[in-house]
């Protein structure tokens, strides 16, 4: 090897980087001259600490087997990591293809595909586009296996000579490795780097984090989750929450200070067309590569500007003991009219039993997202399921006759004269639920905590029955209406402590502890570190899923304004006080020639 | 005297000059641009022209809660001022313990409004509960219950300025009416009230202005509910500017359109009651 060969090799391999990760620089390569280790260690140091190929046997993509003994064949060895769900990789594939072609034969370019097992045809494909005729491997074990767990990122190339012994990596900020434990993206050789940010040790330059939390219910894990990290890395994370029902306004003022949020949250695409404007574009970083779904991404068209970070299931929540008391099972309650007939029934023996069917569906601010956006969700979403659509500008109302019934239900079966649903907050609901004044209780798997108090093995959860379509086949209502988004007005060290931080919240061991364990925030998220739920909710909702049912989706995010909601949500107080025909007319013009009317603004 | 006066002006004046400017006349003017520009946050904004005040004047629920404000308004200025007055009267009289009733009457005015909200409308649920009936489910009941709560909040406010003009009177004016032979009405009329009329000016000056700019108390007791009925103008605004994707700059002019209403009407009322004013 001599400068004349290696120096083409930097080119290209620098070339491939820009074309990997929408327009992010390659970080510099550590050594000028890279020999083999033993000559010059200490330029190697770096690339050594990710391990060697001394001893190791893999599995190539037609069948073969790939050693050590194939690595002493040639002087060096180019091993490229990528895999299927890191789009850079695959766009810098046609260069690591045109590279590996241009190479003299004592060099030979293997790629390895970290995800590729099980998926054969993918790989074949997508190396096929790429014109790459070279040896790819898809299983391993011994030293490939370590050094593939020490990679932080993808795509992530590394040499190797003869020996086995690493001299140099290259890698970017890219796609998340499968590294997993306290992988921190920041020092070593393979810093993440970008265009607009001096790649650099985020601690060192001097990065803060200032998440601007939306969920009131997790705020003492986010402070504590915070505090640890910046224990460990030195980077000071600031969390701030908003208070219920607050955060748009909150983040409105906070927006527009000095020190802005680097990390904030919107609800979806309505959320978001307030604020594209200082979403940084997650594609291709780290987190991304983290999503277990693409579906998980929040788009501005080619923009990834939000990325979900938790996924919800709500549906009712019923306590066992008093549906039993009451003569039921919940395999009584297979539809809708299962259900009105049994909480008729609770109804008319209300005095007799000592407790309700439902909760008080109080329509004060604290509770009223319950009704006037996850009730609504049902026909919202059967209408869309009808009509073969994913969003509207004009909403018909298809399924509001059901809306209707179940309000009928909910509001004239519950502890309290409908009059009063005003008045009612949602610490009166959980308060009837938890002390047993009622039987079904309509809320998610953020409530778990809540409701944890009647016991877990009196806490059951329904769909909610809406007396469409097939209800056997009904299951709960899952999806997210959390998205993270990066501040791109952020100071670029921030913004790069942030990416950081949201990497290692959702990798390192402590941030998955934190975000997934039912002693913490309880959460199930959409990447692919995603524990086991300990939270009975999450576990019923799973089941659910594993039985067969179909999930009905979270339409609500396309909902066109909070103004809609707040005006379907006063049409829902008014109807509840005195139910009308004229009344429920206020609601049907809330929900449709409403939607109409805030989709057009 | 005069001449360090002229020197160290500065001095006095600076610091409070200062925290004037950077608390009223930046964010007032900062305001008026606003109001013409298209915007999410403040400090990032695109000028647009008239557009927002258009869409300002469209808007129905502006035009609704400026009619409840108006209403309630006038509603509480009559209600607090002369009861106010009458309780100025009656604690001006050589009772036993007028002290403690000026204490007790005051003191609502030191709890905060977001907190009489709520704990007014724990009050008045909690009777209304009793007929099966919810503050929010009328606007009758919001604006009556806005209305006692105003009233009790500021009826002991407006009080201590009426005892202070009361007890300002000279004595021997109604002395001297009453050896007149005026009665008890006719020295009210004639002696007290025109004597009383700089508290009057205030007072009334007081309570219309803090009418139309009522908010927290608006906000914590009926939250505008039902269906924005009992939203009055400084909620709209609120709500307006914070609630909806892309109204920031239609709230800002509704709030320029707000100043203007405010500092017109204020200023009709300190003409009008001014005049009334008699030198003793």
């Amino acid at each position: 090897m001599n400068m004349k060969r290696i120096l083409p090799l930097f080119l290209a391999a620098a070339l491939a980087l820009l074309a990997g990760c929408g327009g992010k620089k390659a970080p510099e390569p550590p050594a000028e001259d890279p020999q083999p280790s033993q000559e010059q260690p200490q330029e190697a140091e770096g690339a050594s600490a990710l391990g060697s190929l001394a001893s190791f046997t893999a599995g190539t993509l037609d069948g073969g087997t790939f050693t050590q003994d194939d690595i002493a064949a040639r002087d060096v060895t180019v091993l490229n990591f990528w895999a299927l769900t890191c789009p850079p990789c695959i766009a810098e594939m046609p260069d690591i293809a045109a590279f590996e072609k241009a190479l003299p034969d004592n060099v030979a370019v293997v790629t390895v595909c970290l995800d590729g097992y099980g998926s054969e045809d993918s790989v074949r494909e997508i190396l096929e586009d790429a014109g790459f005729e070279g040896v790819t491997l898809i299983t391993g074990d011994g030293d490939l296996l370590d050094l593939a767990g020490n990679l932080m990122y993808t795509p992530t190339t590394v040499f190797a000579d003869s020996n086995g012994a690493l001299v140099m990596t290259l890698s970017l900020a890219a796609c998340g490795g499968n590294g997993g434990g306290d992988a921190q993206p920041s020092g070593g050789e393979s810093q993440p780097a970008g265009d607009t940010q001096p790649a650099g040790d985020s601690g060192a330059s001097g990065g803060t984090v200032y998440y601007l939390n939306f969920k009131p219910e997790q705020d003492p894990d986010w402070q504590e989750l915070a505090k640890i990290y910046t224990q460990e890395t030195g980077v000071e994370v600031k969390v701030q929450t908003a208070a219920s029902g607050q955060y748009e306004t909150q983040l409105m003022s906070e927006m527009a200070k000095t020190d802005a949020p680097t990390l904030f949250q919107v609800n979806g695409p309505v959320g978001l067309a307030n604020w594209k404007d200082y979403c940084y574009d997650l594609s291709g970083s780290a987190l991304a590569g983290e999503l277990s779904s693409q579906d998980f991404a929040l788009m501005d068209g080619s923009s990834m500007s939000g990325i979900a970070y938790v996924i919800e299931t709500y549906g009712l929540i019923y306590n066992k003991a008093l549906l039993e008391q009451a003569g039921y099972t919940a395999d009584d309650i297979k539809s809708f009219a299962d259900l009105k007939k049994v909480a008729e029934d609770i109804t008319a023996r209300k005095d007799e039993l000592g407790f309700s069917a439902f909760t008080s569906a109080g329509m004060d601010g604290s509770s009223d997202w319950r009704f006037k956006t996850h009730l609504a969700n049902l026909p919202i979403y059967y209408e869309y399921e009808a009509d073969g659509i994913g969003d509207t500008d004009a909403i018909k109302g298809t399924y509001l006759d059901n809306y209707r019934a179940m309000w009928d239900l909910y509001i004239n079966n519950c502890t309290c004269a409908p009059t009063l649903l005003s008045a009612k907050t949602g610490d009166d609901s959980v308060a009837e639920f938890v002390t047993e004044q009622a039987v079904f209780y309509q809320n998610g798997t953020w409530a778990y905590s809540d409701v944890a108090d009647v016991g877990e093995e009196n806490l059951g959860m329904l769909p909610i029955y809406f007396g469409v379509g097939d209800e056997a086949k009904q299951g709960l209502c899952t999806g997210t209406e959390n998205y993270w988004c990066v501040n791109k007005n952020a100071k670029p060290e921030d913004i790069q402590a942030t990416l950081d931080f949201m990497y290692w919240c959702v990798t390192s061991d402590t941030g998955l502890e934190y975000l997934c364990s039912g002693d913490h925030m309880g959460f199930v998220i959409p990447f692919k570190g995603n524990l086991e739920s300990t939270n009975l909710l999450v576990n019923i909702a799973n089941d659910y899923v594993a039985q067969g049912t179909t999930s009905i989706k979270w339409c609500f995010p396309t909902m066109p304004s909070e103004e809609w909601k707040n005006v379907l949500g006063s049409a829902l107080t008014a109807y509840a006080a005195d139910q009308t025909d004229a009344n429920w007319e206020t609601v049907r013009a809330a929900f449709v020639d409403n939607w109409a009317a805030e989709k057009s603004k | 005297m005069e001449k360090s006066i002229k020197r160290y002006f500065p001095v006095f004046l600076g610091p409070t000059f200062l925290a004037f400017l950077i608390g009223f006349i930046v964010p007032f003017l900062m305001g008026l641009y606003l109001s013409l520009c298209d915007f999410r946050t403040v400090t990032d904004a695109k000028f647009i022209g008239l557009g927002n005040f258009v869409r300002a004047f469209q808007d129905g629920g502006f035009a609704h809660a400026f009619w409840f404000t108006a209403l309630f308004t006038v509603t509480t200025l009559i209600l607090i001022n002369v009861i106010a007055f009458a309780v100025a009267l009656v604690l001006t009289r050589e009772i036993r313990g007028t002290n403690i009733f000026r204490t007790v009457f005051f003191m609502p005015n030191l709890i905060g409004g977001i907190v009489l909200g709520y704990v007014w409308q724990l009050i008045f649920n909690g009777i209304l509960s009793r007929y099966d009936l919810a503050l929010k489910i009328s606007a009758k009941y919001g604006f009556w219950g806005l209305v006692i709560l105003i009233c009790w909040q500021q009826i002991g406010y407006m009080m201590i300025i009426y005892i202070a003009g009361l007890q300002s009177i000279p004595g021997d004016l109604n002395e001297a009416a009453e050896i007149d032979g005026a009665n008890g009405w006719q020295r009210l009329w004639n002696v007290t009230i025109p004597n009383m009329m700089p508290s009057i000016t205030i007072c009334t000056f007081l309570t219309l202005t803090n009418g139309f700019k009522l908010f927290d108390q608006n906000l914590s007791l009926t939250a505008g509910e039902p269906m924005k009925q009992t939203e009055m103008l400084a909620l709209n605004i609120y709500n307006t500017f914070y609630g909806r994707v892309g109204y920031q700059g239609v709230g800002q002019a509704k709030a320029v359109v707000f100043f203007i209403l405010v500092v017109s009407l204020g200023l009709i009322q300190l003409k009008m009651t001014r005049s009334k004013e008699v030198q003793q």
